[in-house]
This record gives structure tokens, sequence and C-alpha cells, in this order.
């Protein structure tokens, strides 16, 4: 029994819904992780990494990037098995998976960049710990497609690395005078040694949430009137 | 917790999965960690021994009661000079760990500081060729290693003291280490030694 | 038993390198809870209980069963494993035998398991080389440690509710700039043990 022609069209229909429904949803998935849902900035989660590790762009960025690794593997694995991991024992299950690929870019991270996982140190095993990644395997992962789910790690971990990466950027270059690694201010130049220690971390993520705040401020105010 | 037998087995297997999983990146990863480690220690070793292109041999000396490592070098059958690990632990905050090297006419080559907790930007600033350049080419008895407030002829960082007088008193029994090394150590094994080794 | 190395270390973990101020360790339940004195002490008690009992099994695990097996990339699958069933066993025991502790602290635990500072602190007993009595010091002063900054803390904040502020840095903001000013006052400490 052929379709007709109005079914043909009805399921098209369908398909193309669908298709926008997650196409806005694409959009609006790296909208809130790159700033309107901003892992640091707004939902406050991965502040240790982020003081910890900013101490220079690079280290930002390395962490960033190690943390967005285990960010997308993850939801793309809890994803992909979202059906079978029982709901009673999702918690522990997802730390196992989470763990799992900690491990491997710690593995990963000491055979084939192993100055910056010196720098690094204690806080790779501890992305494991990183509350982003717990909270989108629960919030995320566990209920929406694989392809949603890649994209959402992806973007909150790009949002991450990208806030690192400007702290880092900005502790170097008050605390040591150079950027990414390369002095570029005059040799009279004497750095804010404060920067690149705790306080530094502490101050500079402490403003840079007060300009977010700011930020968020004025758009309300804007849209309000 | 009232999980049922069911999914304590799921939860069991992916634990197993994923052990299984890691083993074998930890087998696939294990040699160019291993490489990766190496290549560190070099750099330091290299840092303090221009004269060292490929080779080396790793030995423990026992002085009094210590044990240090000692890295030689020998080219084409000479020695040409080793490095010494050091440990002081007068240091302003602990420990300072670092290599010295040295030439076969027992002077100074390079000095690399491995690990410490010294204040940064005051302390730390032994690191850097600006301070411990000073000691370049040096050697006993020429050159007396004290600081200048102790009355020898090391300048010290200034406002870090303590951490210079640590590392500068850590270099002076190096020296003596060394020389003892020179005299007592097995150097005839060491010149059999051929380019390439490690 | 090497007292004064042991009194040494504890110094160091609760003033010199001060888990939260020195460490970055335990920062998010830090922002979360140290509000107000009473739920920052007893966020503090938790802590303290669970990082001294993680830290006894995960170094068990590890003398034991990692080192000796060559297995020590599953540590920290281990060790988280260890501290997340830990909190979950410590929360059933407390509902059903100290439920009043319970209704006071209780609702921290969940918390607990993803606070890095247990992790961390297990972890770096093990980098440390510590024994298995100094490691025990270790995590206990470190509990401390964050009790004190925890306390310091809200005593502030309760203070900087009363503050005129610019709006955009009211609460986490001002928060985190006075976290650098007392890491600085912590930093005052250095120098102090030499470990």
């Amino acid at each position: 029994m052929a379709k007709n022609n109005e079914e043909i069209i009805a399921t098209k229909t369908e398909k193309i819904k669908v298709k926008i429904k997650n196409k806005d949803s694409l959009s609006k998935i790296y909208y809130e992780g790159l700033w309107s849902s901003n892992p640091v900035l707004i939902m406050l989660l991965g502040l240790c990494p982020a003081l910890a590790v900013t101490n220079s762009g690079i280290n930002g960025l390395g962490m960033g990037v190690a943390t967005t690794f285990v960010l997308i593997m993850s939801n793309v694995v809890i994803s992909i098995f979202r059906n079978m991991i029982p709901a009673k024992m999702r918690i522990p299950s997802f730390i196992v998976i989470i763990a799992t690929f900690v491990t491997v870019i710690d593995l990963v991270m000491e055979a084939y960049a192993f100055e910056l996982h010196k720098s690094l140190g204690l806080f790779i095993p501890l992305i494991v710990v990183n509350c982003i990644i717990l909270g989108r395997a629960e919030g995320f992962a566990y209920k929406k497609s694989v392809f949603l789910s890649l994209n959402d790690g992806f973007a909150m971990g790009v949002g991450f690395t990208l806030t690192l990466v400007v702290m880092g950027m900005i502790r170097e270059f008050f605390g040591a005078g150079t950027f990414l690694g390369n002095p570029i201010m005059a040799k009279g130049f004497s750095p804010a040694l404060i920067m690149i220690l705790p306080p530094g971390a502490f101050l500079t993520l402490g403003y840079l949430l007060g300009l977010s705040h700011y930020i968020n401020r004025k758009r309300a105010e804007r849209a309000n009137q | 917790m009232a999980a049922s037998k069911k999914d304590v087995v799921i939860l069991v297997l992916i634990a197993a999965i994923a052990g299984i999983f890691l083993s074998g990146t930890f087998t696939f990863t294990k040699d160019d960690i291993d490489k990766a480690k190496l290549a560190y220690k070099k750099k330091g070793l290299i840092a303090v021994m221009p004269f060292l292109d490929d080779g080396y041999q790793e030995l423990k000396y026992k002085y009094k009661e210590q044990t240090i490592n000692i890295y030689t070098v020998s080219k084409n059958g000479s020695y040409k000079g080793a490095a010494l690990e050091l440990i002081t632990k007068e240091g302003y905050s602990g420990t300072i760990k670092f290599l010295l090297g040295l030439n076969e006419n027992q002077k100074i080559t390079g000095l690399y500081i491995l690990d410490h907790s010294e204040t940064p930007g005051l302390g730390s600033k032994a690191a850097n060729k600006e301070w411990w350049g000073q000691f370049l080419e040096k050697s006993k008895p020429a050159f007396t290693f004290k600081v200048k407030k102790d009355g020898g002829m090391v300048d010290a960082i200034t406002a870090s003291t303590i951490t210079s007088r640590a590392i500068t008193n850590a270099v002076d029994k190096g020296m003596d280490i060394y020389s003892d090394f020179m005299k007592n150590g097995k150097i005839s094994n060491v010149t059999e030694l051929d380019n390439g080794q490690k | 038993m090497d007292f004064t190395f042991l009194l040494l270390v504890s110094i160091n973990s609760i003033f010199v390198s001060n888990i939260v101020f020195a460490q970055f360790l335990g920062i998010c339940p830090y922002m979360g809870v140290s509000k107000k004195l009473d739920t920052a002490m007893g966020m503090g008690m938790a802590v303290i209980f669970v990082m001294t009992l993680s830290n006894v099994i995960t170094y068990i695990i590890e003398v034991y069963i990692l080192v000796p097996f060559d297995l020590s990339f599953l540590r920290t699958i281990a060790f988280i494993l260890v501290i997340a069933s830990l909190v979950q066993f410590v929360e059933i025991f407390m509902k059903k035998k100290l439920n009043v502790l319970y209704q006071s602290l209780g609702i921290y635990l969940p918390l607990i398991t993803t606070n890095c500072a247990i992790l961390g602190v297990a972890l770096l007993a093990i980098q440390k080389e510590y024994d298995f009595i100094t490691s025990i010091v270790f995590s206990l002063a470190n509990g401390v440690g964050f009790v004190l900054a925890i306390a310091l803390f809200a005593g502030i904040r309760e203070r900087l509710e009363y503050a005129k502020l610019p709006k955009s840095l009211e609460g986490s903001p001002v928060a985190l700039v006075s976290a650098a000013i007392i890491s600085m006052a912590f930093m005052g400490f250095s120098g102090l043990v030499r470990l």
C-alpha cells in the first residue's frame, strides 16, 4: 500500500520541525555554554581549577582542553548508554565513567605533554570532582540525545576554557609581564607578583565575576526598558 | 539505597569495562611516559653539563653517611665531568634540590634547580643565571663558597640571604664530595664508557 | 613517633599551606556554605570527619592494592569511588543512628563527595609519601585548616551583608576579593615551617 502524498508531506514536515527544534537547541546550547550559563562565571562551578591553574595562559588553556575532553567523552558515553544506566545507581556510574576519561587524559598528558602535566599536577586527577562534568551528566547527558550531549559538552568546555584562558592571561600579564610565556614588557616593568600567587587568583576571579554581573544587569535593564 | 540486584550488576559491569579500557590505555602510553620522564631529567643534566651530548652514566656515590646521585659523562674514552644531585634542608621554606655540574678540572659548569618552595620573586631568583652564574668556572680553594655575610665571596640575592646561604653551603659541600669522588671514585671504570650509553 | 614532625605537618597544613587559601581546594562548597557561621561550622565538621576517614581507607588501598599490583593508574577511580561510597554509608549511618546530628549536618554530606578538598588531600598524602600515622595527622590538620578558613570567612561575610557595595560586586565577587585579602594575610605564615 503506497503512502499517499499527504502522509509523505506530513512526515516530511514533522522531520523538518524536529530539525528546526534541534537547530534552535544547538545555538541555544552554545549560547548557554559560552555565556548565559557559563560554568565558572554564572554557575560558579569548577572554581578550584579556575583559581589554581590560571597562573599562566598556557596552564589555563591546558586545563581547559583536558576538562573539555573529559566533558565531551563522558557526556557522549553517558548519553549513549542512558537507557541502560540504572536510575538508582546513576551517580556512581557517572563517577566511574568520568574517572575513566580523567585517567585517560592524565596518562596521555604525562606521555605527550610532560611539562604541562607537571605544571597542572594534582589538578588533572581533580577534574573528576569538577562539578561541571557531573552536573552536565546528570542534567543533560542522561536525558538528551548523543548529538546534543556532544555539543553541550563541547559548548560548556569551551566556555570553561575561555574563562580560564582569560584569567590566565590577565594574571600572567600583571604578575610576570609575559603573554603566553613570552616577555612583552620592557625590563623596567616590575610585575605585581601577587597576581600569580593565590591572592591574585581570588582577586582576578572576583573582579571578572563582578564584570559579568555588571554586563548582565545592564542587559536586563535594557530589556526592561 | 534501595537498588536492585540487577542495578548492582550493571554498575560492576561498567567498572569492569572501565578497568579493561584503562589497562589498555596504560599499556599504550607506558613507554612514552617513561621516555618523557627521561627527557625531562636529561634537560636538567644538559643544562649543567654543556659537554653532555648523548650518553651519561648514573651512579650512586657514598660520602660519609650520605648517598649522592652522580651522573658522569665521558667522551671517546676521556672523562669530561659529572653532575651531582644535591639537597639542602636549610632553605627559607624547606628543602631545595638542585643539580651541580662540574668538569674534569673540578670547575663548576652549571647549576639547575630541580625543586624548591622558596618565595616567588625573592628566593626563587636562585634559579636565574643572573645569580648562580657567579659560580661558573669557580673552584676550591681559589673561590670561597660562602655568602659575603659569612666571610665568603658569594653575592647573596637581595632580601634572600637564607636561600642564597642554603644553596651556597650545599655547593660548598658538593665541591668536597666531588673532589673525594675524583680521588676515590671508580674513575677508571668511567673512562671505559662508550658514547651512546643511555 | 616523631611528634615534632607531626606538629610541624599540622601547623603547615592549617596555616602555611592552608587548604583553601594556598592550595585552592574546597572552594566550591566554601563559596556556597560560608554565608552563615553555623552552617559553615556544620560543613566544616562533616569535612573533617570524611576527610580523615577517607584518607585512612585510600591510604590502605594505595599501599596494599595499587602499589603491589602496579595499578597506580587506577588511583583516581579507586579513590573517588571510596570517597563517594564512604559518604553514602556515613549518610545512611547518621540517618539511622545519629539522627540529631543528621538533622544539622546531613544535607552537607552529598556536597562533600564533589568537594575537591577530600580527593585532593588523599592524593597529596600519597604524593608527599607520608607514612600511615603522618597522613592521618595530615588529613586531620587539613580538615581543621578548612574549618578555620570557612569560619573566618563566614564571620566576614555576615558583616559584609551590612556594607554598602557597588551592585555588581555584591555576593560572590566581594566574597572572592575578601578571600584574596585573607589569602594575603595567610602568606605571612610562609617560612614558619621548614619541612
